[in-house]
């Protein structure tokens, strides 16, 4: 046994203080979600993509020099990289990058053009879901009992009207465009969301700490504002982050059936639609629409996934 | 001379985490004897549970990892041994029962069918026999009408008959080590006296030696033959029951021990609670984990971390008070 | 301790749907009355309706027949007035520390929001007590602006009483608030709930399993089992005459902490489980596992009635 000095055993006592301190930053739930997902490579490479393509929809068509409803008689058809002698076009001399169509345009400029289209209805759609979907859902998740069964009633009546045959009356009766194909899609899109939100709000009704606001007085508007909402944030974030490539799907589908943007606007189901016709001869003009909607939905959808497990609790490290 | 079933010694656990390591285990040296009934008490967060999973390696080996240590069952370094190794020792030689029996059996399958499946794995009997070998595991647990009860599911079980069929299950290859973390606090209290009658009971007939870990003092005075008590992932005091209840040493110990009102306190005392709370094992206290909330706490307890003491019999306490250097209470200029 | 009655139950009864369309009398004839400024203690295990009864005595749950009454008046918490008004007066602290607070919101935020849902204080005055309510139960006052998932269990459920503490309730019933806490921070919350019902003179209704816990915080213990209450009396007189079987098999249950007493401890354990709640056996609920049923006792509910001065028993062999 080693010998010790007498002083090294003065009283010194409790130290509180420091015994509750924490050590820890302190980090809001968000701030730990996003920290995880930066992490996780998938979700890093996905975000680049999505990001890619939204600056490219929005500068490419800007910088190009062609415009995209431009046409090149002599030149329809062209292959990928073919340079433009059409003279009486501004673009003399450029390369069309991802060649022409059947009418001469550029392909490239199309594509982007396309790809505005195409990711403005999606982001609407989502924004409209989000909105109908969380206050309805919330609504009849909150209340419970005679309200919530009325509506989710109304809900599986509308659910089970067929998403085609509203898109074709609409067409009937609003002209064809953006904004028809964003309000068709809005009409039953929102409904997933609904179902979604109501269940999350159910879920945490029962928690204690939403007990505790109502033993504590809390209203109705309150406690789904402040306590309810955000404790299903995270869920819904997720949702929205997954219905986007679910809009730019269904986009491209009623595209495909011709019941898109008018010509010369484009989309990029429209020029998927246009490049079918020719798919053997000149596979690119079907191909790079093709590849620009799935590895959009692919990232988003990756990008979703990498949130979800971002925001679960029981992974937190 | 008792054979040792399982010797640890001195192991440390760590934990990547994203913060830091977290040393979860900061040298636990203790040993189990067959047939007796070890139990380690400690709060939540002392490392009691890590420190038994480790012995299956239970824990996932990232974040997990051994930093250093030894722990030998019966021949086996368990530390050296492969994942294979491993699945073939759990069950048979060492098994564990949880807290919660409901989220640990498979609600799916009937429970005598899972016994079944633990039997099968391990030891060589055709169905047949591994079939009657599982209810006679339910009749050793005092279940009433094993046959039947055989071909319920979990959930047709109420909480503590689905304790008894997890101590059933994990008995049933004769393991040497029995691990039981906190089996009883999730039980009502009269179901918990049943469950603790019962694991005395068992450990008579069966020989099988049992480490208990809890956080209930009535639970261990009532079956454990040594205790070891843990603070902030170390063993401040080991030793025989009677040591750590009448002749305990160490100021936690003391200090958990006050805490308790048992039915003579009156109301007028104030209970004794200890301040504070335990610390952050990402950032360790430098010398001993206790001294923040430690009413005795002295100059060299913040810097050193204190050795091991031996106070005869088995009993063993980590603090500076023990010290034979260590003056009296009016020379420290502490209070009593 | 005035002899004023705060909070009364008459017959109360609380009774669930649950799927099949059948009742669960979770709370069956309670009659019980708290004295200002005492704590009742409630103790029984799973399933006998203490928790619901709790919830029920100070506003949560409407009652399904009976009465409440508080300050000598019947409250009518169908009114949304009077349950707003009531929910001032009577408070609870909840069992689980980690689902009891939302865990979005800040320590400061959580601590204040009884206030601003009462419109008490004006904000810098709020911020203040927020303060002051860290102070009182312990913990720094910087910790305001963390968030729940960053407290130790025992931390959390002091945040949760300096919530309850906020509005300045008089009444606080106490649901199992240190089951889910490691035993020396239950010391510690113990003390603190003493230390704040002497200096505020608060009433509370305190439900628990832990026996020795209860017996040391409480003037009177009822005992409850399956929905009704079956032994009522002061703590000391039900430990030194335990009557009804059932508090006989619940006191002897509790395991000491000390291994000489336990060796030699007379333990009476109780054979088969706890029956459920929902099928509720004919006469009285503890006929299936009592050692002393007799014929009477499976037809013929026990009446809760004074058999010693401030002694009620809930038996037919008593």
């Amino acid at each position: 046994m080693k010998q010790i000095a007498k002083e090294r055993f003065n009283h010194v006592g409790q130290n509180l203080h420091e015994s509750e301190n924490i050590s820890r930053p302190s980090l809001t739930f968000f701030q730990d979600a996003m920290r995880r997902l930066v992490k996780n490579k998938v979700a890093f490479v996905c975000t680049i993509i999505i990001l890619l393509m939204i600056l490219l929809s929005v500068i490419a068509p800007m910088m190009s020099s062609f415009d995209f409803r431009e046409q090149h008689y002599g030149h329809s058809n062209a292959r990928m990289m073919t340079v433009c002698d059409d003279a009486a076009s501004e673009g003399c001399g450029h390369t069309h990058i991802f060649g022409t169509d059947i009418l001469g345009r550029d392909i490239f400029t199309r594509i982007w053009m396309g790809g505005r289209v195409s990711l403005i209805i999606a982001f609407a759609s989502a924004i409209i879901d989000f909105f109908l979907g969380v206050i309805y859902g919330g609504v009849s998740g909150y209340f419970g009992g005679t309200t919530d069964i009325i509506m989710m009633r109304l809900l599986e009546i509308i659910n089970g009207i067929p998403y085609l045959i509203i898109v074709i009356l609409l067409m009937m009766i609003m002209k064809p465009g953006i904004v028809t194909i964003i309000i068709a899609y809005s009409l039953v899109g929102w409904i997933p969301m609904a179902r979604l939100v109501r269940g999350q709000i159910v879920a945490l009704k029962q928690q204690e700490f939403v007990v505790a606001a109502e033993a504590m007085g809390a209203s109705a508007s309150r406690i789904i504002a402040r306590h309810l909402l955000p404790n299903a944030l995270s869920v819904v974030i997720v949702r929205v982050t997954l219905s986007i490539p679910a809009a730019i799907f269904s986009e491209a589908y009623l595209s495909y059936l011709g019941l898109g943007v008018p010509l010369p606007n484009c989309s990029w189901g429209s020029l998927a639609q246009l490049g079918i016709e020719n798919f053997r001869i000149y596979p690119y003009q079907l191909v790079l629409p093709a590849v620009c909607i799935s590895l959009t939905m692919l990232a988003f959808n990756l990008f979703g996934d990498g949130l979800r497990d971002a925001f679960d609790p029981r992974l937190r490290r | 001379m008792a054979k040792k079933i399982l010797d640890m010694d001195d192991l440390h656990v760590s934990f990547d985490t994203y913060a830091g390591v977290v040393q979860a285990v900061r040298g636990v040296t203790l040993h189990v004897d067959e047939g007796e009934v070890l139990a380690v008490v400690g709060e939540s967060g002392c490392g009691k549970s890590v420190t038994a999973q480790t012995i299956m390696k239970l824990n996932p080996m990232p974040p997990a990892r051994i930093a250093s240590g030894k722990i030998q069952l019966d021949t086996h370094n368990i530390v050296k041994c492969s994942e294979k190794e491993m699945q073939n020792i759990r069950g048979k030689e060492v098994s564990m029962i949880f807290q919660d029996p409901m989220t640990c059996m498979n609600p799916t399958k009937q429970v005598g069918k899972q016994i079944v499946e633990a039997i099968k794995l391990h030891r060589k009997l055709s169905h047949q026999e591994a079939t009657e070998e599982a209810i006679k595991c339910l009749r050793q647990v005092n279940i009433p009408n094993p046959e039947e009860r055989a071909k319920q599911y979990p959930h047709e079980f109420s909480g503590g008959m689905r304790q008894r069929a997890m101590i059933a299950m994990a008995l049933s290859c004769n393991p040497k080590l029995l691990i039981a973390d906190e089996p009883t606090t999730a039980l009502d209290v009269t179901i918990q006296a049943q469950i603790m009658e019962l694991l005395v009971e068992l450990k008579h007939k069966i020989n099988t030696a049992i480490i208990l870990i809890t956080h209930d003092l009535g639970v261990v005075a009532s079956v454990a033959d040594r205790v070891a008590v843990m603070y902030a992932g170390k063993i401040v005091e080991t030793g025989s029951s009677h040591d750590i209840f009448y002749r305990n040493t160490h100021p936690y110990t003391q200090a958990l021990l006050k805490s308790l009102p048992s039915p003579d306190t009156t109301k007028n005392i104030r209970l004794a609670s200890i301040p504070g709370t335990p610390p952050d094992l990402l950032a360790p206290p430098v010398g001993c984990g206790f001294a923040a909330r430690c009413e005795h706490c002295m100059g060299i307890c913040r810097e050193e971390e204190p050795d091991e003491f031996d106070l005869g019999n088995g009993h063993h306490a980590k603090c500076w008070l023990l010290h034979p250097d260590c003056p009296s209470v009016e020379e420290r200029g502490g209070k009593l | 301790m005035s002899k004023e009655i705060l909070v009364e139950a008459q017959n109360l009864c609380k009774y669930f749907k649950v799927s099949g369309g059948r009742m669960l009398h979770a709370v069956e004839n309670v009659n019980l009355t708290i004295q200002k400024g005492e704590t009742l203690g409630l103790v029984g295990e799973s399933g006998c309706g203490k928790s619901t009864l709790g919830r029920t005595m100070m506003g949560i749950y409407p009652p399904t027949k009976g009465k409440l009454l508080y300050q000598g008046k019947e409250l009518d918490l169908k009114n949304k007035k009077d349950r707003f008004a009531f929910a001032k007066k009577a408070q609870i602290v909840f069992q689980d520390p980690y689902a009891s607070l939302d865990t979005r919101m800040t320590v400061g935020s959580i601590i204040e929001e009884g206030m601003v849902i009462h419109k008490m204080y004006d904000p810098a005055k709020r911020r203040e007590r927020v303060a002051e309510l860290l102070d009182t139960v312990g913990l720094n006052r910087e910790h305001a602006n963390r968030f729940p998932h960053e407290f130790s269990g025992g931390q959390r459920q002091r945040i949760g009483i300096a919530r309850a503490m906020a509005i300045e309730p008089e009444f606080l019933v106490c649901d199992e608030p240190i089951s889910a806490l490691d035993v020396s921070i239950q010391a510690q919350v113990i003390n603190l709930l003493r230390d704040l019902q002497e200096k505020m003179d608060l009433t509370y209704l305190f439900i628990a399993h832990d026996l020795n816990i209860v017996k040391y915080i409480s003037n009177r213990i009822a005992v409850m089992y399956l929905g009704s209450v079956v032994e009522l009396a002061s703590s000391d007189e039900l430990y030194a005459h335990t009557l009804h079987p059932y508090s006989l098999a619940l006191l002897s249950a509790v395991p000491v902490p000390d291994p000489e007493k336990e060796m030699k401890k007379e333990r009476q354990v109780l054979s088969g489980d706890v029956p459920s709640p929902i099928n509720k056996p004919a006469g009285c609920a503890f006929s299936t596992r009592c050692i002393r049923v007799c014929d009477r006792c499976r037809q013929e509910t026990p009446v809760l009635r004074e058999v010693m001065p401030d002694h009620f028993v809930a038996c037919h062999l008593v």
